[in-house]
């Protein structure tokens, strides 16, 4: 008797402790707010500014997907996390989406077990040097300390280039991009390198930004992203169509200022459906339908993000290049709204 | 009372599981046995379904992939298209280098820091406590950090960076800079084989004048000077044939110093930042530790022993060498053994300083890349495991050695090959440390023979063996295996391990380890080990079979070798 009642209070709780819930949408919204990890801190990605609130290109992100499921873009909280933790904190369900400025992968896709739902900043690898040692060439590199943050691509990039071109180097391994920055000013390494864009954004917080130069190779393509659970496909369809309406608010010229206002109804369907004044779409994923209208509101269309947080007339300074709009010239293209 | 101790009244009913005494351990032992079991293998089961819902699988075939990624400080060959298995064999050895370099600064730190305290100098006792309670109360991650960020912020960079020298006289040739320390290092030119050689020699001469020197005070009473000629023997030889050798030709040792080139300096021993603040934290920390225990060990041997001691006429180095330290050592090793655990394990904090050691190469990077959490992070804990349960190991033998052997004490009442094979060998007696057969080869002189040199060779060669992976040209590396094949490689590697350590402190358990150890030789090449793989360039055959041959010969030799076989097991022929 007392055997069997152990026994099945054991099993009791190995059932309630192994029950992974496979439905997040239900607990963000039973939790009443997202969870959402973002990185430790990269001036115009993800900081926190003066009032203790998170902001960044990525951050927008995670706001405007709370938007999306609450209407609020403040019911996110923020995890900030490593290139080594990032991974281990969705993989464990401490977040339930990253938007951290992480490398769409084939490994990280599939073997790590997570879905990438689409593309926020088409980037690649460079190598940051003081103007001083005269470098101009990445190739001039032979023989430098090298700061890299652990965990990333970008270590293994690295490695390949180096590599590939019979050159030696000393890799100083470091986990959060501020770290890098104190080594690198302190000279403790020659050659900070990361993703351009992360370059860029360092550099903007540098006393004297010009006495740094980017050197011109870019040595790896990086497709940064966010990214959720693999096996959630409602979950990951949410966070890529909420991304997708950001871009398609830029495509079709929807702002925060106008988002009210077009959502009422206009000549273009498209936009019609995605506003929610034709069709039911929201409820397809799961939302109500003013969800886009709300995701909008929260910090405008992806063009708007983009200028707000790392555009030219922003101190991390990064040109739209691959970033705009396929019709300008860009790789930003999202799928039809229909 | 009565009626539940005796059985045969009314016989067994289940009740009695419980309330007769007689059942009551067994039936509670059979119950915590049950829900441990159910415990241990809930977690096993939820572990396998969660990966499974991750859709993860279990495996360490990815240690035989390409880990992809450089290391800085690299023991052996790597490169990053090595696999993460050697990968890990870099950081472990990383591990195992600081460990080392930290357990030996720390004895020192210790010992001169506990001795001190004890000073009759006021200052220089204070000032040893103020060290003590310093270093201790301040946690250890903090102080690998502030000497990391001194190092960092406060040394020159590589370009205005020049040698140091003391007092503005003698230049050292050393090198700071915000990257490490180049130190001048030996570059060897042909004919360094003969310095080499020499110093072997010298080193074989003052164990054997050491030996001499002994027995001539045991029977005569007279002191030879021991110290001079040994350092005479070990320093002077090699140094005599070196300047022979550069008078008649080149020079065969030279010193190389650390230049400029390019970014950094390059030539000479570079020590990096991150291997010396860590190493020198941790030495710290741990040494005020160290300091206390022999500071204690120092108080315990009363004052009587020193008064004693001079009563008979010995003078204070003497007494301080003869009769305080050996008693001081017994209530010193104990506590020392778990200050070097805690220093190993520290060391796995490296990461805060980039220090790649196991945990940042096999648990972080790897881990991280491969996103196999549960695998590489079970390998890593085998490892400390691994580690740890031999430094405890090795201690406990020495305190076995060192520790007081009184008339009583109990020595291996335990099953034992020995013991069985009494009958065929004849009876033997344990010396005990005071017995005077046992002094002349007492200590490190003692541990040179054949028998600890082979079963330190195999050790060494399977340690080789299992860690040299990248080498899928000569055979299947380790993680492919069957099962059954690596199991037993592990337990013979350890079984040789043990038996290593047993002879070296002639520890009576050696015959055992030593069968057990022949057995798995055996079982191993059975399972189609390829034991000849050990040493590759021998023909065929030659180590499994002579290994074996040596094997069994060595182990005869402990059974039955005629002398008083004092070399091995501090143990005699009984007369008679
Ligand atoms: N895109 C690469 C590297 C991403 C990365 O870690 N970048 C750094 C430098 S911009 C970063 O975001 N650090 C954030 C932090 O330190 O919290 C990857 O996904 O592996």
């Amino acid at each position: 008797m007392k055997h069997s009642l152990i026994l099945g209070a054991v099993a009791a709780i190995g059932l309630a402790a192994g029950a992974a819930s496979a439905n997040t949408l239900e607990d963000v919204k039973a939790k009443g707010h997202l969870q959402c990890g973002v990185a430790t801190g990269v001036p115009g990605f993800a900081f926190t500014d003066a009032d203790g609130e998170w902001q960044g290109f990525d951050v927008a992100v995670c706001r405007a997907v709370a938007a999306a499921i609450f209407g609020d873009p403040k019911a996110v909280k923020f995890t900030p996390t490593t290139g080594k933790t990032r991974f281990t904190a969705l993989a464990s369900g401490e977040v339930d989406m990253l938007a951290r400025n992480t490398t769409w992968t084939f490994s990280r896709d599939t073997d790590l077990g997570f879905d990438f739902v689409g593309v926020n900043y088409y980037d690649g690898q460079g190598f940051m040097v003081r103007k001083d040692l005269g470098v101009t060439s990445a190739k001039e590199l032979d023989g430098a300390t090298v700061c890299i943050q652990t965990g990333t691509t970008t270590e293994l990039n690295l490695a390949d280039f180096f590599r590939t071109n019979g050159m030696s180097y000393e890799p100083v391994p470091i986990e959060t991009n501020a770290e890098a920055r104190q080594k690198y000013l302190a000279g403790a390494c020659d050659v900070y390198t990361t993703d351009a864009s992360g370059l860029a954004a360092t550099r903007s917080t540098f006393e004297d930004p010009k006495a740094h130069v980017i050197l011109p190779e870019i040595i790896s393509k990086e497709p940064l992203g966010p990214l959720v659970r693999h096996g959630d496909n409602e979950w990951g369809d949410l966070v890529r169509w909420t991304l997708n309406a950001l871009i398609i608010a830029e495509e079709k010229g929807i702002t925060a200022a106008n988002v009210e206002e077009m959502a009422k109804g206009t000549n273009d369907p498209e936009v019609n459906r995605l506003l929610g004044a034709e069709g039911e779409y929201g409820k397809m994923i799961g939302l109500g339908k003013d969800w886009a209208v709300n995701a909008i509101k929260a910090g405008g269309n992806y063009g708007e993000i983009f200028a707000r947080y790392i555009g030219e007339e922003t101190p991390v300074g990064l040109a739209r290049g691959l970033n705009a709009q396929w019709t300008q010239g860009g790789l930003l293209y999202a799928p039809p709204f229909r | 009372m009565t009626a539940v101790t005796d059985p045969s009244q009314g016989g067994f009913r289940i009740g009695m599981l419980l309330s007769d005494t007689r059942y009551r351990g067994a039936t509670i032992q059979t119950i915590a046995l049950i829900a441990f079991l159910t415990a241990g293998y809930w977690l096993v089961d939820n572990v396998i379904s969660n990966l499974a819902a991750l859709g993860k699988d279990f495996s360490f075939r990815f240690m035989t992939e390409p880990a992809g990624y450089d290391i800085n400080q690299r023991l052996i060959e790597y490169t990053s298209r090595s696999s993460h298995a050697t990968a890990a064999v870099v950081g472990i050895l990383n591990t195992l280098l600081v460990a080392v370099l930290g357990c030996a600064l720390a004895t020192v730190i210790g010992v001169v820091a506990g001795v001190l305290r004890l000073s009759n100098n006021w200052i220089v006792a204070k000032l040893m406590t103020v060290y003590v309670e310093t270093v201790r109360n301040i946690p250890v991650l903090i102080q690998i950090l502030l000497l990391a960020a001194v190092f960092d912020e406060f040394l020159p960079h590589p370009k205005q960076a020049g040698t140091l020298s003391l007092f503005g006289l003698v230049d050292t040739g050393v090198v700071a800079t915000n990257r490490g320390f180049y130190v001048p290092g030996p570059v060897f030119h042909d004919g360094s084989a003969w310095v080499v050689g020499a110093l072997i020699v010298g080193i074989l001469l003052s164990i054997g004048y050491a030996r001499h020197a002994r027995r001539v005070q045991q029977d005569t009473g007279e002191i030879l000077p021991v110290l001079p000629v040994r350092l005479g023997l070990i320093v002077g030889l090699p140094l005599v044939v070196m300047l022979v050798l550069s008078a008649v030709g080149a020079p065969p040792i030279t010193m190389e110093s650390p230049v400029l080139k390019g970014f950094n300096f390059q030539g000479g021993i570079y020590m990096r930042n991150s291997l010396v603040a860590l190493w020198l934290a941790l030495s710290i920390y741990t040494g005020a530790f160290i300091a206390e225990n022999v500071r204690a060990g120092i108080l315990s041997v009363p004052k009587g022993q020193t008064e004693a001691a001079y009563a008979l006429g010995l003078r204070p180095r003497r007494t301080m060498q003869l009769v305080i330290l050996p008693q001081a050592m017994r209530v010193i090793i104990p506590p020392l053994i778990s200050q070097y655990l805690n220093l190993t394990k520290n060391s796995s904090l490296a990461i805060a300083v980039g220090y790649m050691d196991a945990t940042g190469t096999l648990g972080g990077i790897t881990l991280n890349q491969t996103g196999k959490e549960m695998e590489t992070l079970m390998l890593l804990m085998a490892f400390y495991l691994s580690i740890s349960l031999t430094i405890s190991m090795v201690m406990n033998l020495y305190n076995e050695q060192v520790k007081l052997v009184e008339r009583t004490s109990a020595t291996g009442f335990a099953p034992s090959l020995g013991h069985l094979l009494n009958n065929v060998t004849g009876p033997w007696r344990n010396l005990t440390k005071g017995d005077a057969q046992h002094q002349p080869l007492y200590g490190v002189a003692g541990w040179l023979n054949l028998v600890v040199l082979l079963y330190g060779a195999i050790w060494l060669a399977l340690l080789v063996y299992l860690f040299l992976m990248d080498t899928p040209a000569q055979r299947e590396p380790y993680f492919l295996w069957p099962t059954s094949r690596q199991i037993v490689f592990l337990a013979l590697t350890a079984s040789t391990m043990s038996a290593f350590l047993t002879i070296v402190f002639k520890h009576f358990r050696a015959i055992d380890f030593a069968a057990l150890t022949l057995v798995l030789w055996v079982a191993a090449s059975l399972l189609g080990v390829d034991l000849d793989g050990l040493a590759a360039d021998l023909p065929d055959g030659v180590v499994t079979y002579g290994g074996f041959a040596a094997q069994v010969a060595a182990i005869a030799y402990l059974l039955f070798g005629k002398r008083p076989n004092l070399t091995y097991l501090n143990r005699v022929k009984e007369a008679g």
